[in-house]
């Protein structure tokens, strides 16, 4: 699709950026340096507790988080060569929804509820395609057929789908451009379990289908070992562990990544109770500068942990860890 | 009801299908279109002119000659409360549309913006609501004088507060939906969000609050006009014949009955009408 990447950057290169929030006097630090890279055609999974900043780093990308709650955005974010941070409005709108475009989380409140959703998706192709009114409406009711809902649905309201149908128009917003890099941000949280697997399927063959390259935040594990090439597991704002699926599943290094796959429950055995990691999420309006922000959860934490902060230590090539125990081994 | 794609809701093709179908909104809109025809054929219809005396009639109860009987100098009160129909609704309309347009918009820009202009706006306009409103309405049409244009802008004012505190509430709650972001994601410019996305999700919870409102505009200058301040007599505005017949209220009830039996009738009019097109543009209702 697009061929005027340059082939020493990545498609999309996010280094040390920074997202903090204003809340009343507070200061919430969601986003705390983090920089990945998603390479054309492949996966990368978002791993994270509620509130780590895995949304927050999603919406940076599309430069679409809240202007009134922003308190300061920092470092920087490249898609295909171009930087996202300091783009002008009018450049961004075309990356907007045509190259790069974001599943939403929670479908009963992504959608217009006045806008027939026909309409919704066909704003989009629209704004981006040059198309006539008419043209774009029949290219959104077969993106609609596309996800599996029928085009004499098309001109009603989102509060008359259900959840899943109404995902599914998320889906087709969101794939009605051919995006090249497409965010899905917990796409099947708001499912349950039989539909979650439709919707994955859908994502992944549309995925197929186009070439695309794909952020998914997710926490569920599970979800990351059906669909992604390599994991990111955040944690209080930042990437605590970067790897290739096989690096994360296999060889788990940060006692937290040991920790979410302890805390699975495996079926093979009679377990009672699970193993849940001690302790709450960290503190989003305390800024974590001089210890490892999981010390006070960890259980093999030393006093190093509560001294000085963790920089990235490459275990295996690729294979990312921040944490001061991944030294000695 | 199963919207087809054909009739666009929103649309006044929609809104009007809707309220045929809308059996109280039917009654309201009969009421209020036949009172106001007959309001304006009254001359040619009746055989009383509004301000021709009877001395004759004086204070006559309802008879088959005087519907609604005569007043104290045998004026025919029925052809009184008809010619009067036009004042008392047009007033209503014209101070809602105008008292509401300014608040949307001061509203929409105070609850979008936010800031200073916020703050700027709205205590501006804490100013006119630290005023009861029909004290307010009674100082501005003082200052004014009477007259029917004075008593629409006496009562528009007094509406702009609380329409555009509505407006900076419902676009404070839509601003920050996932909609809106999800609109902004797919590549729309601000001005479209704002148009296509925050207005019409912030204006449709206004509307039912805009018709209550013609019915309380009406009820506001019919006070106006009660206290001396409004539309004057010997114009047979609802209120102005109210304050005249208040005198003889033991004696000749009949005099105060019908232009207040009118007044009620208009103003639930107007809420039945509120409420059906308040159905027909929110799809949430609808099913």
């Amino acid at each position: 699709m697009s061929e005027h990447a340059t082939p020493k950057e990545a498609f999309l290169d996010i280094r040390d950026l920074k997202v903090e929030y204003k809340l009343g006097k507070d200061t919430i630090y969601a986003v705390n340096g983090v920089s990945f890279q998603v390479e054309k055609g492949t996966t990368l999974g978002l791993v994270g507790e509620t509130g780590a900043g895995k949304t927050t780093i999603a919406k940076a990308i599309l430069r679409i988080l809240p202007d009134h709650s922003l308190k300061m955005m920092d470092g920087v974010v490249k898609f295909d060569g171009e930087d996202i941070l300091n783009m002008p409005d009018e450049q961004l709108r075309r990356i907007r929804g045509r190259r790069i475009s974001m599943i939403f989380q929670d479908p009963m409140t992504a959608l217009n509820p006045v806008m027939p959703v026909v309409d919704q998706i066909a704003e989009g192709i629209a704004l981006h395609q040059n198309k006539s009114k008419q043209d774009a409406r029949i290219a959104a009711i077969k993106m609609l057929e596309m996800v599996g809902i029928s085009s004499d649905r098309a001109g009603e309201y989102p509060h008359q789908f259900s959840g899943g149908m109404k995902q599914r128009v998320v889906i087709a917003i969101a794939l009605a451009c051919n995006p090249d890099l497409l965010i899905a941000d917990e796409p099947t949280t708001a499912l349950d379990v039989t539909i979650q697997a439709q919707v994955l399927e859908l994502i992944g063959n549309l995925r197929d289908e186009l070439g695309t390259s794909m952020i998914l935040i997710t926490h569920d594990l599970g979800v990351v070992a059906g669909t992604c090439d390599n994991v990111a597991v955040v944690y209080a704002g930042e990437i605590i562990e970067y790897g290739t699926k096989e690096d994360i599943f296999d060889h788990p290094t940060h006692p937290y990544t040991i920790g979410l796959f302890g805390a699975l429950p495996d079926l093979s055995k009679d377990v009672k109770r699970l193993s849940p990691i001690a302790g709450l999420p960290p503190d989003p309006s305390v800024e974590y500068t001089g210890s490892c922000p999981f010390a006070p959860r960890c259980p093999k934490a030393t006093e190093a942990c509560t001294k000085e902060k963790p920089v990235d230590i490459e275990i295996t090539p690729g294979h990312l860890v921040r944490c001061h125990l991944a030294k000695e081994k | 009801m199963k919207s087809r794609a054909s009739d666009k809701p929103g649309s006044l093709a929609y809104v009007g299908k809707y309220l045929l179908h809308s059996p109280s909104a039917m009654v309201g809109l009969c009421f209020l279109v036949g009172i106001m025809i007959l309001s304006f054929l009254t001359p040619f219809i009746f055989k009383y002119g509004f301000r021709e005396l009877n001395i004759r009639a004086q204070y006559s109860t309802p008879t088959l000659e005087h519907p609604f009987g005569c007043d104290e100098v045998g004026r025919d009160i029925m052809v009184r409360v008809l010619y009067g129909a036009k004042y008392t609704i047009s007033i209503g309309i014209f101070a809602t549309a105008g008292g509401g347009l300014m608040g949307v918009i001061l509203g929409a820009i105070a609850g979008y913006r936010g800031g200073l202009v916020d703050s700027f706006i709205m205590r501006f306009l804490d100013v006119f609501q630290s005023f009861p409103a029909i004290l307010l309405a009674i100082a501005i049409a003082a200052v004014l004088g009477p007259g029917y244009w004075k008593v629409i802008l006496a009562c528009g004012i007094t509406g702009i507060p609380g329409y555009a505190r509505m407006m900076r509430a419902n676009i404070l709650t839509v601003r920050g939906s996932e909609y809106i972001e999800a609109a902004k994601s797919i590549g729309c410019k601000e001005s479209r969000v704002v148009v296509k996305h925050v207005i019409p999700n912030a204006f449709s919870p206004m509307i039912v609050s805009l018709a209550m409102g013609v019915a309380n505009a009406g009820l506001a200058a019919s006070s106006l006009s009660f206290l001396g301040f409004g539309v004057v007599p010997p114009t047979p505005e609802w209120g102005s014949m109210l304050s005249t017949a208040r005198t003889y209220i033991l004696e000749h009830p009949h005099m105060v009955i019908f232009p207040g039996l009118f007044i009620m009738l208009t103003v639930l009019s107007f809420n039945l009408v509120g409420d059906a097109i308040r159905d027909a543009l929110d799809p949430k209702l609808r099913d």
